[in-house]
Protein backbone atom coordinates (compact mmCIF):
# COMPACT_ATOMS: atom_id res chain seq x y z
CA UNK A 1 0.00 0.00 0.00
CA UNK A 2 2.70 2.22 0.70
CA UNK A 3 4.33 1.74 -2.15
CA UNK A 4 1.33 2.37 -4.48
CA UNK A 5 0.44 5.74 -1.86
CA UNK A 6 4.16 7.39 -2.71
CA UNK A 7 3.87 6.65 -6.21
CA UNK A 8 0.19 8.36 -6.52
CA UNK A 9 1.83 11.65 -4.52
CA UNK A 10 4.70 11.97 -6.62
CA UNK A 11 2.41 11.29 -10.13
CA UNK A 12 0.12 14.46 -8.50
CA UNK A 13 3.06 16.79 -8.08
CA UNK A 14 5.41 15.56 -11.12
CA UNK A 15 2.10 16.55 -13.39
CA UNK A 16 0.63 19.85 -13.41
CA UNK A 17 -2.57 17.96 -11.83
CA UNK A 18 -1.45 18.39 -7.81
CA UNK A 19 -0.42 22.26 -8.50
CA UNK A 20 -3.10 22.98 -10.29
CA UNK A 21 -5.55 21.69 -7.60
CA UNK A 22 -3.98 23.28 -5.11
CA UNK A 23 -3.71 26.82 -6.98
CA UNK A 24 -6.87 26.42 -7.46
CA UNK A 25 -7.90 25.69 -4.14
CA UNK A 26 -5.80 28.39 -2.47
CA UNK A 27 -6.87 31.46 -4.58
CA UNK A 28 -10.36 30.78 -4.07
CA UNK A 29 -9.94 30.08 -0.27
CA UNK A 30 -7.75 33.54 -0.42
CA UNK A 31 -10.79 35.58 -2.24
CA UNK A 32 -13.35 34.42 0.63
CA UNK A 33 -11.17 34.92 3.49
CA UNK A 34 -10.39 38.19 1.86
CA UNK A 35 -14.28 39.07 1.36
CA UNK A 36 -15.55 37.46 4.31
CA UNK A 37 -12.98 38.49 6.68
CA UNK A 38 -11.50 41.53 5.94
CA UNK A 39 -14.10 43.19 3.55
CA UNK A 40 -16.98 41.50 5.73
CA UNK A 41 -15.58 42.83 8.88
CA UNK A 42 -16.71 39.32 9.92
CA UNK A 43 -15.12 36.47 12.42
CA UNK A 44 -17.50 33.95 10.23
CA UNK A 45 -14.85 31.52 9.63
CA UNK A 46 -17.67 28.59 9.26
CA UNK A 47 -18.62 31.22 6.13
CA UNK A 48 -15.13 30.56 4.79
CA UNK A 49 -15.33 27.06 4.36
CA UNK A 50 -19.43 26.45 3.71
CA UNK A 51 -18.60 28.76 0.61
CA UNK A 52 -15.66 26.84 -0.43
CA UNK A 53 -17.39 23.57 -0.51
CA UNK A 54 -18.38 24.35 -4.05
CA UNK A 55 -15.38 25.33 -5.24
CA UNK A 56 -14.41 21.47 -3.63
CA UNK A 57 -17.24 19.72 -5.45
CA UNK A 58 -15.67 22.10 -8.48
CA UNK A 59 -12.04 20.96 -8.40
CA UNK A 60 -12.05 17.64 -6.59
CA UNK A 61 -13.19 15.80 -9.61
CA UNK A 62 -9.32 17.10 -11.11
CA UNK A 63 -7.99 15.16 -8.44
CA UNK A 64 -9.56 11.90 -8.77
CA UNK A 65 -10.61 11.76 -12.72
CA UNK A 66 -6.97 10.21 -13.36
CA UNK A 67 -6.92 7.59 -10.77
CA UNK A 68 -7.98 4.51 -12.50
CA UNK A 69 -8.98 5.82 -15.49
CA UNK A 70 -5.23 6.81 -16.55
CA UNK A 71 -4.00 2.96 -15.57
CA UNK A 72 -6.36 1.45 -18.35
CA UNK A 73 -5.43 3.98 -20.51
CA UNK A 74 -1.80 3.43 -20.17
CA UNK A 75 -2.34 -0.28 -19.24
CA UNK A 76 0.24 0.25 -16.19
CA UNK A 77 -3.19 -1.55 -14.46
CA UNK A 78 -1.72 -5.03 -15.94
CA UNK A 79 1.48 -4.38 -13.61
CA UNK A 80 -0.68 -3.53 -10.38
CA UNK A 81 -2.95 -6.36 -11.10
CA UNK A 82 -0.37 -8.99 -11.63
CA UNK A 83 1.52 -7.90 -8.98
CA UNK A 84 1.59 -9.52 -5.43
CA UNK A 85 -0.78 -6.85 -3.86
CA UNK A 86 -4.11 -6.91 -2.87
CA UNK A 87 -6.95 -5.00 -4.20
CA UNK A 88 -7.94 -3.15 -1.04
CA UNK A 89 -4.30 -1.91 -0.50
CA UNK A 90 -4.15 -0.88 -4.48
CA UNK A 91 -7.48 1.06 -4.03
CA UNK A 92 -6.75 2.24 -0.34
CA UNK A 93 -2.87 3.33 -1.32
CA UNK A 94 -4.61 5.44 -3.87
CA UNK A 95 -7.70 6.81 -2.30
CA UNK A 96 -5.37 8.44 0.93
CA UNK A 97 -2.89 9.87 -1.83
CA UNK A 98 -5.55 11.90 -3.20
CA UNK A 99 -6.78 12.37 0.16
CA UNK A 100 -3.24 13.82 1.21
CA UNK A 101 -3.31 16.16 -1.35
CA UNK A 102 -6.53 17.43 -0.35
CA UNK A 103 -5.92 17.66 2.97
CA UNK A 104 -3.03 19.63 2.26
CA UNK A 105 -4.95 22.01 0.66
CA UNK A 106 -7.22 22.20 3.44
CA UNK A 107 -4.53 22.34 6.05
CA UNK A 108 -2.98 25.10 4.07
CA UNK A 109 -6.53 27.61 5.31
CA UNK A 110 -4.69 27.57 8.90
CA UNK A 111 -2.84 30.14 7.67
CA UNK A 112 -5.22 32.38 7.94
CA UNK A 113 -6.44 31.57 11.27
CA UNK A 114 -3.17 31.99 12.19
CA UNK A 115 -2.93 35.56 10.70
CA UNK A 116 -6.26 36.16 12.35
CA UNK A 117 -5.36 35.77 15.88
CA UNK A 118 -3.17 39.17 14.85
CA UNK A 119 -6.03 41.18 15.12
CA UNK A 120 -8.84 38.94 16.71
CA UNK A 121 -9.24 36.05 19.15
CA UNK A 122 -10.32 33.40 16.42
CA UNK A 123 -12.58 30.30 17.72
CA UNK A 124 -10.59 27.52 17.73
CA UNK A 125 -12.95 24.87 18.17
CA UNK A 126 -14.75 25.97 15.25
CA UNK A 127 -11.95 26.25 13.27
CA UNK A 128 -11.01 22.56 13.69
CA UNK A 129 -14.45 21.90 13.50
CA UNK A 130 -14.55 22.73 10.06
CA UNK A 131 -11.46 21.91 9.03
CA UNK A 132 -11.97 18.11 10.39
CA UNK A 133 -15.53 18.74 8.34
CA UNK A 134 -14.08 19.88 5.12
CA UNK A 135 -11.84 16.95 4.95
CA UNK A 136 -14.79 14.18 5.88
CA UNK A 137 -16.62 15.98 3.23
CA UNK A 138 -14.00 15.61 1.06
CA UNK A 139 -12.79 12.32 1.53
CA UNK A 140 -16.39 11.29 1.08
CA UNK A 141 -16.20 12.89 -2.45
CA UNK A 142 -13.32 11.76 -3.73
CA UNK A 143 -14.42 7.88 -3.00
CA UNK A 144 -17.07 8.81 -5.13
CA UNK A 145 -14.60 9.96 -7.81
CA UNK A 146 -12.41 7.53 -7.79
CA UNK A 147 -15.58 5.08 -8.22
CA UNK A 148 -16.46 6.65 -11.37
CA UNK A 149 -13.00 6.51 -12.08
CA UNK A 150 -12.71 3.10 -11.82
CA UNK A 151 -15.49 2.59 -14.48
CA UNK A 152 -14.13 4.37 -17.34
CA UNK A 153 -10.66 4.60 -19.73
CA UNK A 154 -11.71 8.19 -20.17
CA UNK A 155 -10.52 11.03 -17.97
CA UNK A 156 -12.64 13.76 -19.40
CA UNK A 157 -16.12 11.23 -18.45
CA UNK A 158 -14.89 10.60 -15.12
CA UNK A 159 -14.19 14.54 -14.76
CA UNK A 160 -17.29 15.42 -15.87
CA UNK A 161 -19.13 12.02 -14.15
CA UNK A 162 -17.70 13.22 -10.67
CA UNK A 163 -18.86 16.85 -11.45
CA UNK A 164 -22.21 15.60 -12.50
CA UNK A 165 -23.02 13.88 -8.92
CA UNK A 166 -21.16 16.76 -7.32
CA UNK A 167 -23.82 19.16 -8.35
CA UNK A 168 -26.24 17.07 -8.20
CA UNK A 169 -25.23 16.68 -4.28
CA UNK A 170 -25.42 20.62 -4.53
CA UNK A 171 -28.97 20.78 -6.24
CA UNK A 172 -30.22 18.12 -3.48
CA UNK A 173 -30.51 20.57 -1.18
CA UNK A 174 -32.95 22.92 -3.17
CA UNK A 175 -35.41 20.25 -3.30
CA UNK A 176 -36.77 20.60 -0.15
CA UNK A 177 -38.12 24.40 -0.77
CA UNK A 178 -40.31 22.79 -3.59
CA UNK A 179 -41.83 19.96 -1.90
CA UNK A 180 -43.83 19.07 1.37
CA UNK A 181 -44.16 15.87 1.45
CA UNK A 182 -42.28 14.24 4.12
CA UNK A 183 -40.70 11.38 3.18
CA UNK A 184 -38.78 13.09 0.66
CA UNK A 185 -37.48 15.84 3.10
CA UNK A 186 -36.06 12.81 5.59
CA UNK A 187 -34.46 11.61 2.86
CA UNK A 188 -32.82 14.56 1.44
CA UNK A 189 -32.15 15.43 4.79
CA UNK A 190 -30.79 12.11 5.76
CA UNK A 191 -28.46 12.02 2.19
CA UNK A 192 -27.22 15.63 1.63
CA UNK A 193 -23.81 16.34 2.14
CA UNK A 194 -24.17 19.81 2.62
CA UNK A 195 -26.77 19.45 5.68
CA UNK A 196 -24.65 16.63 6.74
CA UNK A 197 -21.60 18.83 7.30
CA UNK A 198 -23.64 21.92 8.83
CA UNK A 199 -22.72 20.51 12.64
CA UNK A 200 -19.25 20.60 11.79
CA UNK A 201 -19.68 24.47 10.68
CA UNK A 202 -21.13 25.64 14.13
CA UNK A 203 -17.71 23.62 15.51
CA UNK A 204 -19.94 20.58 16.53
CA UNK A 205 -18.47 17.55 16.23
CA UNK A 206 -21.76 15.51 15.14
CA UNK A 207 -20.87 11.99 15.87
CA UNK A 208 -23.87 10.26 13.47
CA UNK A 209 -22.35 12.92 10.53
CA UNK A 210 -18.71 11.74 11.02
CA UNK A 211 -20.20 8.27 10.55
CA UNK A 212 -22.12 8.64 7.70
CA UNK A 213 -18.96 10.49 5.63
CA UNK A 214 -17.02 7.32 6.44
CA UNK A 215 -19.58 4.75 5.97
CA UNK A 216 -20.03 6.51 2.53
CA UNK A 217 -16.34 6.64 1.61
CA UNK A 218 -16.07 3.48 2.83
CA UNK A 219 -19.04 1.47 0.86
CA UNK A 220 -17.72 3.69 -2.39
CA UNK A 221 -14.20 2.40 -1.74
CA UNK A 222 -15.47 -1.44 -1.74
CA UNK A 223 -17.50 -0.42 -4.63
CA UNK A 224 -14.13 0.85 -6.60
CA UNK A 225 -12.66 -2.43 -5.95
CA UNK A 226 -16.04 -4.39 -6.97
CA UNK A 227 -15.40 -2.68 -10.16
CA UNK A 228 -12.09 -3.62 -10.55
CA UNK A 229 -12.97 -7.11 -10.05
CA UNK A 230 -15.59 -7.09 -12.02
CA UNK A 231 -13.29 -6.31 -15.09
CA UNK A 232 -11.66 -9.76 -14.87
CA UNK A 233 -14.71 -11.57 -14.95
CA UNK A 234 -15.99 -9.84 -18.08
CA UNK B 1 5.77 -26.01 -13.87
CA UNK B 2 2.89 -24.52 -15.33
CA UNK B 3 -0.25 -26.54 -16.05
CA UNK B 4 -2.91 -25.46 -17.51
CA UNK B 5 -6.49 -27.54 -18.17
CA UNK B 6 -9.38 -27.60 -20.05
CA UNK B 7 -9.06 -23.76 -20.23
CA UNK B 8 -11.79 -21.72 -21.49
CA UNK B 9 -12.15 -17.57 -21.82
CA UNK B 10 -15.65 -16.71 -23.14
CA UNK B 11 -16.65 -12.78 -23.77
CA UNK B 12 -20.35 -12.85 -24.02
CA UNK B 13 -21.36 -15.10 -26.95
CA UNK B 14 -17.29 -15.00 -28.30
CA UNK B 15 -14.94 -17.58 -27.28
CA UNK B 16 -11.50 -16.00 -27.39
CA UNK B 17 -9.77 -19.49 -25.73
CA UNK B 18 -11.23 -22.99 -26.30
CA UNK B 19 -10.89 -25.93 -24.00
CA UNK B 20 -6.70 -25.32 -24.10
CA UNK B 21 -4.66 -28.02 -22.55
CA UNK B 22 -0.83 -27.88 -21.67
CA UNK B 23 1.99 -28.44 -19.36
CA UNK B 24 5.08 -26.51 -19.03
CA UNK B 25 8.39 -27.71 -17.87
CA UNK B 26 10.81 -26.07 -15.42
CA UNK B 27 13.62 -24.50 -17.88
CA UNK B 28 11.64 -24.69 -21.19
CA UNK B 29 11.25 -21.48 -23.37
CA UNK B 30 8.01 -22.08 -24.78
CA UNK B 31 6.64 -19.77 -27.87
CA UNK B 32 2.41 -19.36 -28.11
CA UNK B 33 2.29 -18.97 -31.70
CA UNK B 34 -0.73 -17.74 -33.57
CA UNK B 35 -2.32 -14.80 -35.79
CA UNK B 36 -3.85 -11.31 -34.21
CA UNK B 37 -6.90 -12.03 -32.29
CA UNK B 38 -5.63 -16.07 -32.03
CA UNK B 39 -6.51 -15.86 -28.19
CA UNK B 40 -2.47 -15.56 -26.64
CA UNK B 41 -2.72 -12.26 -25.17
CA UNK B 42 -5.97 -13.55 -23.02
CA UNK B 43 -4.32 -16.99 -22.56
CA UNK B 44 -1.32 -15.09 -21.28
CA UNK B 45 -3.69 -12.90 -19.01
CA UNK B 46 -5.32 -15.60 -17.50
CA UNK B 47 -2.43 -17.29 -16.39
CA UNK B 48 -0.97 -13.87 -14.72
CA UNK B 49 -4.53 -13.82 -13.28
CA UNK B 50 -5.58 -10.11 -15.06
CA UNK B 51 -8.20 -12.22 -16.17
CA UNK B 52 -10.43 -15.00 -14.76
CA UNK B 53 -10.97 -17.45 -17.13
CA UNK B 54 -14.43 -19.23 -17.96
CA UNK B 55 -13.77 -22.58 -16.86
CA UNK B 56 -10.48 -24.57 -17.04
CA UNK B 57 -7.99 -24.48 -14.25
CA UNK B 58 -4.39 -22.62 -14.01
CA UNK B 59 -1.22 -24.14 -11.79
CA UNK B 60 2.28 -22.23 -11.46
CA UNK B 61 4.68 -23.74 -9.26
CA UNK B 62 1.57 -26.22 -7.63
CA UNK B 63 -0.39 -22.95 -6.76
CA UNK B 64 -3.79 -22.79 -8.36
CA UNK B 65 -4.41 -19.08 -10.17
CA UNK B 66 -7.91 -18.65 -8.83
CA UNK B 67 -7.25 -20.02 -5.25
CA UNK B 68 -3.69 -18.40 -4.40
CA UNK B 69 -3.23 -15.71 -6.61
CA UNK B 70 -0.41 -14.15 -4.33
CA UNK B 71 1.47 -17.19 -4.66
CA UNK B 72 1.30 -17.12 -8.20
CA UNK B 73 2.27 -13.59 -8.90
CA UNK B 74 5.20 -13.33 -6.65
CA UNK B 75 6.75 -16.23 -9.13
CA UNK B 76 5.68 -14.48 -12.30
CA UNK B 77 7.30 -11.54 -14.31
CA UNK B 78 4.89 -10.28 -17.29
CA UNK B 79 5.62 -8.24 -20.15
CA UNK B 80 1.89 -7.16 -21.77
CA UNK B 81 2.26 -6.63 -24.88
CA UNK B 82 2.55 -2.73 -23.84
CA UNK B 83 4.86 -2.68 -21.53
CA UNK B 84 3.30 -1.00 -18.59
CA UNK B 85 5.66 2.09 -18.00
CA UNK B 86 4.74 4.98 -15.84
CA UNK B 87 6.06 8.05 -18.16
CA UNK B 88 6.33 10.45 -15.72
CA UNK B 89 8.53 8.59 -13.66
CA UNK B 90 12.59 8.19 -14.47
CA UNK B 91 13.65 4.24 -15.04
CA UNK B 92 15.46 3.94 -11.90
CA UNK B 93 12.38 4.81 -9.79
CA UNK B 94 10.25 3.30 -11.92
CA UNK B 95 12.10 -0.02 -11.30
CA UNK B 96 12.41 0.79 -7.27
CA UNK B 97 8.70 1.28 -7.80
CA UNK B 98 8.33 -2.83 -8.76
CA UNK B 99 10.71 -3.84 -6.56
CA UNK B 100 8.10 -2.50 -3.67
CA UNK B 101 5.16 -3.61 -5.49
CA UNK B 102 6.76 -6.76 -5.91
CA UNK B 103 7.80 -7.04 -2.44
CA UNK B 104 11.23 -8.37 -3.41
CA UNK B 105 13.42 -9.57 -0.14
CA UNK B 106 16.65 -8.97 -1.96
CA UNK B 107 18.57 -5.66 -1.93
CA UNK B 108 17.20 -3.26 -4.10
CA UNK B 109 20.22 -1.17 -4.53
CA UNK B 110 22.20 -4.19 -5.95
CA UNK B 111 19.52 -5.63 -7.56
CA UNK B 112 18.43 -2.81 -9.44
CA UNK B 113 21.99 -2.12 -11.02
CA UNK B 114 22.29 -6.05 -11.64
CA UNK B 115 18.96 -5.63 -13.99
CA UNK B 116 20.34 -2.64 -15.29
CA UNK B 117 23.13 -4.53 -16.46
CA UNK B 118 21.66 -7.50 -17.81
CA UNK B 119 18.66 -5.24 -20.55
CA UNK B 120 21.73 -2.31 -20.86
CA UNK B 121 19.49 0.37 -19.45
CA UNK B 122 23.14 2.04 -17.63
CA UNK B 123 22.62 4.98 -20.18
CA UNK B 124 19.03 6.05 -19.27
CA UNK B 125 18.87 5.09 -15.99
CA UNK B 126 18.25 8.65 -14.88
CA UNK B 127 15.97 9.33 -17.59
CA UNK B 128 12.02 9.98 -17.75
CA UNK B 129 10.87 7.03 -19.27
CA UNK B 130 8.38 9.38 -21.59
CA UNK B 131 11.51 10.43 -23.45
CA UNK B 132 13.05 7.14 -24.00
CA UNK B 133 12.80 5.14 -27.48
CA UNK B 134 10.43 2.13 -28.20
CA UNK B 135 13.19 -0.01 -27.71
CA UNK B 136 14.59 1.29 -24.24
CA UNK B 137 10.75 0.92 -23.58
CA UNK B 138 10.61 -2.16 -24.17
CA UNK B 139 13.83 -3.32 -21.96
CA UNK B 140 12.52 -1.23 -19.29
CA UNK B 141 9.53 -3.41 -19.46
CA UNK B 142 11.53 -6.70 -19.60
CA UNK B 143 13.49 -5.43 -16.60
CA UNK B 144 10.15 -4.73 -14.86
CA UNK B 145 9.03 -8.89 -15.66
CA UNK B 146 12.57 -9.75 -14.05
CA UNK B 147 12.33 -7.85 -11.06
CA UNK B 148 12.50 -10.37 -7.96
CA UNK B 149 14.44 -13.31 -10.37
CA UNK B 150 10.39 -14.66 -11.05
CA UNK B 151 11.06 -18.45 -12.18
CA UNK B 152 8.62 -18.18 -14.90
CA UNK B 153 8.27 -15.07 -17.27
CA UNK B 154 5.47 -14.20 -19.50
CA UNK B 155 6.53 -12.10 -22.33
CA UNK B 156 3.34 -11.14 -24.64
CA UNK B 157 5.30 -10.23 -27.91
CA UNK B 158 8.63 -8.92 -26.76
CA UNK B 159 9.93 -7.92 -30.03
CA UNK B 160 7.24 -6.08 -31.69
CA UNK B 161 8.23 -2.51 -32.82
CA UNK B 162 11.59 -2.87 -32.59
CA UNK B 163 14.23 -2.26 -35.21
CA UNK B 164 16.00 -5.43 -36.67
CA UNK B 165 19.31 -5.01 -34.55
CA UNK B 166 17.07 -4.67 -31.14
CA UNK B 167 14.84 -7.67 -32.15
CA UNK B 168 18.45 -9.67 -32.27
CA UNK B 169 19.46 -7.99 -29.23
CA UNK B 170 16.49 -9.10 -27.02
CA UNK B 171 16.10 -12.49 -28.88
CA UNK B 172 19.65 -13.63 -27.66
CA UNK B 173 18.74 -11.86 -23.82
CA UNK B 174 15.48 -14.19 -23.80
CA UNK B 175 17.71 -17.22 -24.56
CA UNK B 176 20.10 -16.58 -22.21
CA UNK B 177 16.75 -15.96 -19.51
CA UNK B 178 15.61 -19.58 -20.79
CA UNK B 179 18.49 -20.68 -18.75
CA UNK B 180 17.33 -19.49 -15.07
CA UNK B 181 13.72 -19.24 -15.85
CA UNK B 182 11.15 -20.81 -17.35
CA UNK B 183 9.80 -18.96 -20.27
CA UNK B 184 6.52 -18.26 -22.13
CA UNK B 185 6.74 -15.83 -25.28
CA UNK B 186 3.75 -14.72 -27.68
CA UNK B 187 4.70 -14.12 -31.17
CA UNK B 188 2.97 -13.66 -34.83
CA UNK B 189 6.61 -14.51 -36.73
CA UNK B 190 7.28 -18.06 -37.39
CA UNK B 191 11.18 -17.59 -37.82
CA UNK B 192 11.18 -15.99 -33.82
CA UNK B 193 9.58 -19.36 -32.27
CA UNK B 194 12.61 -21.10 -34.30
CA UNK B 195 15.00 -19.10 -33.40
CA UNK B 196 14.33 -18.62 -29.41
CA UNK B 197 11.46 -21.11 -28.45
CA UNK B 198 12.51 -24.98 -27.58
CA UNK B 199 8.72 -25.84 -28.20
CA UNK B 200 5.79 -24.35 -29.72
CA UNK B 201 2.58 -24.13 -28.81
CA UNK B 202 0.34 -23.18 -31.68
CA UNK B 203 -3.15 -21.14 -31.18
CA UNK B 204 -5.77 -20.47 -33.67
CA UNK B 205 -8.80 -19.24 -33.08
CA UNK B 206 -8.61 -19.75 -29.70
CA UNK B 207 -7.95 -23.59 -30.37
CA UNK B 208 -5.11 -24.99 -29.71
CA UNK B 209 -3.64 -26.78 -33.18
CA UNK B 210 -0.06 -27.68 -32.52
CA UNK B 211 2.29 -28.72 -29.80
CA UNK B 212 5.79 -29.61 -30.57
CA UNK B 213 9.67 -28.60 -30.69
CA UNK B 214 10.52 -25.70 -33.19
CA UNK B 215 11.82 -28.36 -35.44
CA UNK B 216 9.66 -30.80 -35.50
CA UNK B 217 6.64 -27.96 -36.56
CA UNK B 218 9.04 -26.93 -39.37
CA UNK B 219 9.09 -30.33 -40.51
CA UNK B 220 5.42 -31.26 -40.29
CA UNK B 221 4.72 -28.07 -42.24
CA UNK B 222 7.08 -28.12 -44.75
CA UNK B 223 5.55 -31.14 -46.18
CA UNK B 224 6.30 -30.08 -49.09
CA UNK B 225 7.59 -26.70 -50.48
CA UNK B 226 6.14 -23.60 -53.05
CA UNK B 227 7.38 -22.26 -56.56
CA UNK B 228 6.07 -19.54 -57.68
CA UNK B 229 6.41 -19.46 -61.78
CA UNK B 230 5.48 -17.11 -64.55
CA UNK B 231 4.54 -18.80 -67.81
CA UNK B 232 3.65 -16.93 -70.89
CA UNK B 233 2.06 -18.13 -74.08
CA UNK B 234 -1.22 -20.09 -74.61
CA UNK B 235 -1.77 -21.09 -70.72
CA UNK B 236 -5.61 -21.49 -71.38
CA UNK B 237 -5.03 -25.01 -69.62
CA UNK B 238 -1.61 -24.34 -67.81
CA UNK B 239 -3.09 -25.41 -64.60
CA UNK B 240 -4.45 -28.37 -65.61
CA UNK B 241 -1.40 -29.39 -67.27
CA UNK B 242 0.81 -28.47 -64.25
CA UNK B 243 -1.43 -30.41 -61.98
CA UNK B 244 -0.78 -33.42 -63.97
CA UNK B 245 2.79 -33.55 -63.28
CA UNK B 246 3.23 -36.00 -60.82
CA UNK B 247 4.44 -34.71 -57.13
CA UNK B 248 2.49 -31.68 -57.83
CA UNK B 249 -0.25 -31.18 -54.90
CA UNK B 250 -1.77 -28.19 -55.98
CA UNK B 251 -1.45 -25.57 -58.16
CA UNK B 252 -3.00 -21.78 -58.34
CA UNK B 253 -2.95 -19.68 -60.41
CA UNK B 254 -2.22 -15.39 -58.90
CA UNK B 255 -2.77 -13.24 -61.85
CA UNK B 256 -2.85 -13.77 -65.84
CA UNK B 257 -2.60 -10.49 -67.92
CA UNK B 258 -3.17 -10.93 -71.14
CA UNK B 259 -1.21 -14.51 -72.01
CA UNK B 260 0.60 -14.26 -69.39
CA UNK B 261 0.55 -15.67 -65.51
CA UNK B 262 1.58 -16.40 -62.24
CA UNK B 263 0.83 -19.31 -60.39
CA UNK B 264 2.22 -20.86 -57.07
CA UNK B 265 3.00 -24.77 -57.06
CA UNK B 266 2.67 -26.52 -54.29
CA UNK B 267 4.75 -29.83 -53.95
CA UNK B 268 5.18 -32.90 -52.21
CA UNK B 269 8.23 -33.23 -50.03
CA UNK B 270 11.11 -34.82 -51.53
CA UNK B 271 10.20 -34.14 -54.74
CA UNK B 272 11.92 -32.08 -57.07
CA UNK B 273 9.45 -30.85 -59.63
CA UNK B 274 11.18 -28.19 -61.51
CA UNK B 275 12.28 -30.18 -64.01
CA UNK B 276 9.03 -31.51 -64.85
CA UNK B 277 7.81 -27.77 -65.05
CA UNK B 278 10.49 -26.68 -67.35
CA UNK B 279 9.17 -30.14 -69.72
CA UNK B 280 5.68 -29.55 -69.71
CA UNK B 281 6.29 -25.93 -70.51
CA UNK B 282 8.36 -26.57 -73.79
CA UNK B 283 5.97 -29.54 -74.61
CA UNK B 284 2.99 -27.10 -74.47
CA UNK B 285 4.64 -24.68 -76.22
CA UNK B 286 5.02 -21.87 -72.96
CA UNK B 287 7.90 -19.63 -72.25
CA UNK B 288 9.23 -20.29 -68.71
CA UNK B 289 9.83 -16.71 -67.78
CA UNK B 290 10.59 -16.44 -63.88
CA UNK B 291 10.42 -19.64 -61.12
CA UNK B 292 11.36 -19.12 -57.85
CA UNK B 293 11.05 -20.54 -54.31
CA UNK B 294 8.25 -19.18 -51.72
CA UNK B 295 8.42 -19.57 -48.19
CA UNK B 296 4.32 -20.35 -46.88
CA UNK B 297 2.89 -17.37 -45.15
CA UNK B 298 1.78 -17.78 -41.45
CA UNK B 299 -1.67 -18.09 -42.91
CA UNK B 300 -1.40 -20.71 -44.49
CA UNK B 301 0.80 -22.33 -41.92
CA UNK B 302 -2.41 -22.02 -39.83
CA UNK B 303 -4.68 -23.26 -43.17
CA UNK B 304 -2.64 -26.47 -43.22
CA UNK B 305 -2.22 -27.33 -39.59
CA UNK B 306 -5.96 -26.58 -38.77
CA UNK B 307 -7.02 -28.87 -41.48
CA UNK B 308 -9.08 -26.14 -43.34
CA UNK B 309 -7.29 -26.71 -46.31
CA UNK B 310 -7.80 -29.86 -47.93
CA UNK B 311 -7.87 -31.26 -51.43
CA UNK B 312 -10.91 -30.53 -52.23
CA UNK B 313 -10.52 -26.53 -51.53
CA UNK B 314 -7.44 -27.28 -53.76
CA UNK B 315 -9.10 -28.49 -56.67
CA UNK B 316 -11.18 -25.59 -56.93
CA UNK B 317 -8.64 -22.94 -56.81
CA UNK B 318 -6.94 -24.00 -59.80
CA UNK B 319 -9.32 -21.71 -61.54
CA UNK B 320 -10.70 -23.97 -64.23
Amino acid sequence: MLAVFNRELHAYFRSPTGYVFCAVYLVFSGIYFNSVLMSGQSSQFPQIYYGLLNVILLILPVLTMRMFSEERRHKTDQLLLTSPISLTSLVMGKYLAALAVYSCCILFTLIYAVVFTFFAQPSWPLIIGNIIGAILFGGAFISVGMFISSLTESQVVAAIGAFFIGTMFTLLDVIPMLTTNTFILKLIDWISFVGRYTPFTMGLLDFSSLIFFASISAVFIFLTIMAIEKRRWI
Amino acid sequence: MINVKHLTKKYGRITAVDNISFKIKKGEIVGFLGPNGAGKTTTMNMITGYLSSTSGSIKVCGHDVLDEPMEVKTRIGYLPEQPPLYLDMTVEEYLRFVCKLKKITLDEDEHIDELCDMVKLEDVRDRLIKNLSKGYRQRVGIAQALVGNPPVLILDEPTVGLDPSQIVEIRSLIRKLGKRHTVILSTHILSEVQIVCDRVIVIHEGKLVADSTASRLSESLAGGGRLQITLSGDISHASRELGSISGVRRVSEISRQNNRADFYIDYAQGRDVRKDIFNAAVKNGWALIGMKDCDLSLEEIFLRLTGELTDDDANDDTGE
